[in-house]
């Protein structure tokens, strides 16, 4: 409590009783901690019950309606068991993270370092276009790539045997359904990671290029050292951004493939939603925790790894 | 001694505590809880036949959900249709005597037909109003609003497979609709009774039968009139492959797992035999799949397919181009095609399908759906009214079937099929007699015809290993082998 506040609060009638001296211990004011306490009523009935219900839930069987059966640990038995649907699920999520958020991040960072070229002209123009799949629903994005990549009418068809190349069964082929994701996320994604990366680069000095420049190094160089470092943070947040992305994607699969052909595209997202759709409420609870273990590790692995190691000295 | 000393931060933590635990004790009251099944209705509804005025009660009272239908007897409206049916109900003709209403959650492609039946419903009991809303995703939301019980319609579709996985938080109508059992497709009414009690009304059922391209097959000079088996299918497919320079096949193999899963079942049941049997016994290795799933494979090795996902652009550009010719599906098929293929408008016949052997079976179903009431609904007895004017009358299934855009939607109750309108002809498919067609089929159906409470769960997993074979990646043993080891492992339920 400041002085200032605790001249006031002792000003204060009823400053004798115990609700007097209750409320100069408050520092003077209930008002902080009424409009503290609908923050955490909120929280309480919107995050932290759902969250509590839903592991609890995950320790039953139940179908939506009923009382629920408790069965202790099978869903998650069941769950860690599925090799054939939920580590193919998990396999799946891994593989378009690899396909996907290196390229994105990376990507992003050059276009934003691109487009944040003092040279540049028409910056505003590639900016908005290289953002603006970004807003584009996802509804929209799902059915116009459904009638794009089909096989036999689709238009990318089209432009290949065009070139003289056999068509591909972009969402049809077991082993083309996962890059045609891929491809359609970077460009999706690439942009919006632009945007973050941007914001970064602008924070950036510049005295530390003019620096650099005059000791002999050029843009790459500058680029590496100076660019990469400093926007350590943001590289980190769109990875880990990217990876929650990656294991939580769903309405991708589900408007264009439903996860098929034979569940090459099912993504854990995905298998969640199936499993709620089939009803098992217990089993969606329990893969929501495993999955939320999942990226728990991989985003602290990237924490570790891509931590900064001179401040954790300093 | 000095007061006890409290840290602010320790305050602002109990604050939190009390608050998330008090919102926390709310909620959990709130949270769903085991529901008593309500007592069944004390009176059964009064049988219609030797009493046209007696049935039963429409709706007297809506604010008493677990109040039971009485059978009151009710005046006879004057508007009562001169042509009914042999057993007219007092629902079709008595106005209900409370005021009340009903909210009927009824998806795009089945509004139209609710719409009117409660049309001339509500002519006849101006007292009832129905309100009718078409949320998109209804059996998730309608699953939802079963679990917290709250925002419930009073009425709403379901597929036929859902009723075995929420049938706890419906209205048991056995005896409500017991009268009317002997009426009834059978295994319609069969397959939405749970433990011996029937949860909701049968709508549609979907009798198959084989569509096919007029003009391609006249081109290739093949009949399909005259098609009797499917070795006669098969050759028919040679002829049309050879006739359009390779360009036309027999078949779509369907695409999507659970669309395919349900095709395949359509051959096997011709010989009354469904993926499960009523003991929920996987029959996928028993000779009429065995029969079928070669069949396809042999359709797939010929070249004679195609690789379609059933509702999509695609799907439909295979047909507007002529890329496919036969398409065994159900009855329901023809209310998609029209508006996608405008520009085949007279060029679509239909035929029974073949069957596998000479005077083999040739009835089969596929999908169908249902009616249910929820049982916290507040307005139950007024939807039951109402699906009983609609589902269980002639009049209400007359209003349904004369509703503009109406096809393929075959009624689950019999005594409908007693009218001159199955004898009219269908333009968009060359002014055939198609309801005269899917009738007949319809009425033939196996009684055999099983949805076991897994269904969802097993069509996804059996669909993938047809998408297999159908891509050539597994033969028919390894499908049947394959899919019965992932449905040990994954579904106790199933019997393998």
């Amino acid at each position: 409590m400041s002085t200032h506040g605790a001249a006031a609060a002792a000003q204060r009638p009823g400053r004798g009783t115990w609700i007097g001296r209750f409320r100069a211990w408050l520092g003077g004011s209930y008002a902080p901690y009424i409009f503290l306490l609908s923050w955490f009523l909120a929280f309480a009935a919107f995050m932290a019950y759902p969250i509590g219900y839903a592991l609890w839930l995950s320790f039953y069987s139940w179908r939506g309606v009923g009382p629920p059966e408790p069965v202790g640990l099978e869903n998650y038995v069941y769950v860690l068991t599925d090799v054939s649907t939920f580590w193919l699920s998990i396999g799946n999520s891994a593989y378009l993270w690899a396909a996907i958020v290196p390229a994105q991040t990376f990507g992003g960072l050059i276009l934003a370092v691109v487009v944040n070229g003092a040279r540049l002209r028409g910056r505003g123009l590639f900016r908005t276009t290289f953002f603006l799949p970004g807003v584009i629903s996802l509804v929209v994005i799902g059915v116009v790539a459904r009638i794009m990549f089909e096989r036999s009418n689709g238009v990318v068809n089209a432009f290949l045997e065009a070139v003289g190349i056999s068509p591909i069964g972009w969402l049809e082929d077991t082993d083309w359904s996962k890059p045609t994701f891929a491809l359609i996320s970077l460009w999706r994604y690439t942009g919006y990671t632009m945007v973050l990366m941007l914001a970064g680069l602008q924070n950036i000095s510049i005295e530390l290029y003019e620096a650099a420049r005059v000791d002999g190094a050029g843009t790459v160089r500058s680029f590496v050292h100076i660019t990469v470092p400093l926007m350590r943070r943001i590289i980190l947040f769109c990875l880990i951004i990217g990876t929650i992305g990656c294991f939580q994607m769903f309405a991708e699969p589900y408007l264009i493939t439903q996860g098929g052909p034979q569940n090459s595209s099912l993504t854990a997202g995905l298998y969640l939603f199936n499993q709620m759709g089939n009803a098992r409420l217990g089993r969606a609870s329990a893969t929501t925790f495993l999955l939320l273990a999942v990226m728990l590790a991989v985003s602290l692995l990237m924490l570790r790894v891509g931590r900064d190691t001179s401040e954790a000295k300093s | 001694m000095g007061a006890p000393v409290i840290r602010r931060r320790a305050l602002l933590q109990s604050i939190a505590s009390v608050g998330a635990v008090s919102v926390i004790g709310a909620l959990a009251a709130c949270a769903p809880a085991p529901t008593p099944t309500p007592p069944p209705p004390t009176k059964a509804p009064a049988p219609a036949a030797p009493a046209p005025t007696q049935a039963p009660a429409a709706a007297p009272k809506p604010a008493a959900p677990t109040a039971a239908p009485t059978a009151a007897p009710k005046p006879a409206a004057p508007t009562a249709a001169p042509t009914a049916a042999p057993k007219p109900t007092v629902a079709a003709q008595a106005p209900a005597k409370a005021p009340g209403e009903a909210i009927v959650w009824a998806p795009v492609g089945t509004d139209h037909y609710m719409k009117a039946a409660g049309k001339e419903f509500m002519a006849r009991n101006p007292n009832i109003k129905l309100t009718f809303d078409a949320p998109g995703g209804i059996i998730n939301k309608y699953a939802t609003a079963l679990t917290a019980g709250v925002d419930l319609p009073d009425v709403s579709f379901l597929f036929d497979t859902h009723v075995p996985i929420y049938y706890q938080g419906l209205w048991d109508l056995t005896t409500l609709i017991k009268p009317y059992a002997k009426d009834m497709i059978a295994f319609k009414l069969q397959i939405v009774t749970v433990q011996g009690k029937t949860y909701s009304v049968p709508w549609d059922t979907g009798p198959c039968v084989m569509y096919y391209r007029r003009d391609i097959c006249a081109k290739a000079g093949v009949d399909p009139e005259k098609i009797l088996t499917y070795d006669d299918l098969l050759a028919a497919g040679q002829k049309v492959k050879e006739a359009t320079g390779g360009k036309s096949r027999l078949l779509n193999l369907e695409q999507s797992p659970v669309t395919a899963t349900n095709w395949v079942e359509m051959f096997a049941s011709q010989d009354g035999v469904s993926l499960f049997n009523r003991e929920n016994k996987y029959q996928i290795k028993t000779p009429e799949f065995t029969r079928a799933l070669n069949y396809l494979e042999t359709v797939r090795k010929s070249d004679l397919g195609i690789r379609r996902t059933w509702n999509t652009p695609a799907y439909f550009k295979a047909f507007l181009d002529g890329e496919v010719v036969f398409h065994p599906y159900a009855s329901w098929w023809a209310n998609f095609v029209p508006p996608n293929l405008k520009e085949l408008n007279g060029q679509f016949g239909a035929v029974k399908l073949p069957a596998f052997v000479k005077g083999g079976g040739t009835s089969a179903n596929m999908g169908g759906s249902t009616w249910a009431i929820a049982q916290k609904a507040k307005n139950r007895e007024n939807g039951w009214a109402y699906l009983e004017f609609a589902m269980l009358t002639k009049e209400g299934w007359l209003a349904q079937l004369r509703a503009e855009g109406s096809a393929g939607v075959l009624p689950s109750y019999i005594p409908a099929y007693d009218d001159p309108f199955f004898e009219r002809p269908v333009e968009f498919f060359g002014g055939q007699k198609l309801w005269k067609l899917w009738m007949e089929v319809a009425k033939s159906l196996p009684s055999t015809v099983w949805f076991p409470p897994f269904w969802s769960e097993a069509n996804g997993i059996i669909g993938n290993h047809f998408q297999a074979m159908f891509d050539g990646k597994k033969t028919v043993e390894q499908v049947q082998n394959d899919s019965a080891a992932e449905l040990k492992q994954k579904i106790k339920e199933a019997v393998i």
